[in-house]
């Protein structure tokens, strides 16, 4: 797995790439909470993951509690179909505000 | 009728060797990629609650897995000699999730359950058995109520034609599919609405994003064909009142070649 942090305005991107699964979940959420030190509006870059399991939505679903609580968020953007079938199927899809593409995201938090 | 078979110790790296024997045994029964990907996933999640929960992450074990394939069938089966569980007690999911009471390993159920066609916890005495099996997914009885159609028309402008349950998991759908319809540079679609049967207000707040956008890229998105059903949703959301629905794909296309000459 890949993960790369970034600032756009005021929130921070986390790019992911790769596998994210048991082995890399923890990287992850060392990188979220990295992230989340900066602020507190997230947003995950998925357009190269290949494939997540439920370790690694549940770093996301810990990283959007925190964020949460902060009165920020975490969103997801450019989800390839069948990373997006996993948040269907988990029912974490109604959870997570979903965009197709990152700038749409950075756009959502000005609005 | 053919046989894979492997046995591992009872750590997360391992997981993925007993990923590669069931994704064999899947190409095998001649599943598509998105089944294998669901297989894959399903023995990652088993795995990794026979790890956290039977071993409680400490004991030296083993996960050993059987597979079975014949054409358009699978069998999978994990074994395990810890501690006796039964995840369906361990661990019960509410859908859509509550994020307060969210328990590790449920999702990983949940997904279970939902890709697999039979999910069974045989434990005995000495040892827990997982038996899951798998057929070819039918993407409209499945996950999707839906399917979705995108072609160019004769006159130019793309048609997009959804069937079936326009649902939340559609509106994502749409909206990937719009987006990459606009990145690809075409700025006229229809969105013929003649053999949906249902509609979110999700689709509605997606339609109107990107009718917005294409309005003032000089494009145009429309909408034909509705059901009556349909229909009546979009006017009480008051849909028809901000951009245009036609009655047909051909006054939508007719309009759509009228604003293309009159530029």
């Amino acid at each position: 797995m890949d993960v790369d942090l970034r600032q756009s305005e005021d929130a921070m991107v986390v790019v992911l790439g790769g596998r994210v699964d048991s082995e890399t979940a923890p990287t992850l959420g060392e990188a979220l909470s990295e992230a989340l030190e900066h602020s507190a509006k997230l947003i995950i870059d998925m357009e190269g993951v290949q494939y997540i399991n439920s370790a690694g939505l549940r770093e996301l679903v810990g990283a959007f509690k925190e964020a949460r609580a902060k009165d920020g968020d975490v969103r997801l953007a450019a989800l390839t179909p069948r990373v997006a079938e996993v948040f269907e199927v988990s029912g974490l899809a109604s959870i997570f505000q979903m965009h197709s593409q990152t700038a749409d995201a950075v756009a959502s938090f000005r609005a | 009728m053919k046989s894979f078979a492997l046995r591992v110790p009872a750590q997360v790296r391992f997981i993925s060797q007993v990923v590669e024997v069931v994704s064999e045994a899947a190409n095998h029964a001649n599943l598509d990629s998105d089944d294998v990907f669901r297989c894959q996933l399903v023995t990652d999640e088993a795995c990794s609650n026979i790890i956290e929960h039977a071993y409680e992450n400490v004991a030296e074990g083993t996960i050993e897995v059987r597979c079975f394939a014949e054409p358009k069938h699978l069998e999978i089966n994990l074994y395990d000699t810890g501690v006796k569980f039964n995840p369906v007690e361990k661990m019960p999911y509410e859908f859509p999730p509550n994020l307060s009471t969210l328990e590790p390993g449920g999702l990983g159920l949940q997904l279970m359950y939902h890709y697999m066609d039979v999910v069974q916890f045989l434990s005995t005495d000495d040892h827990n058995h997982l038996k899951m099996i798998k057929t070819p997914s039918n993407r409209l009885t499945r996950l999707h109520k839906y399917e979705m159609q995108v072609y160019e028309s004769d006159q130019g402008p793309l048609i997009i034609m959804p069937r079936g349950q326009l649902d939340s998991a559609f509106a994502f759908d749409l909206d990937h599919q719009i987006g990459r319809i606009i990145a690809d540079g075409h700025r006229l679609i229809v969105l013929d609405l003649r053999d949906s049967t249902y509609i979110v207000s999700r689709v509605v707040s997606t339609v109107v994003k990107y009718w917005r956008l294409l309005s003032q890229q000089g494009g145009a998105l429309v909408i034909s064909n509705t059901p009556p059903r349909v229909a009546t949703v979009i006017s009480l959301i008051g849909l028809d009142s901000v951009m245009e629905v036609f009655s047909s794909r051909q006054a939508a296309l007719d309009k759509l070649a009228s604003m293309q000459s009159n530029r």
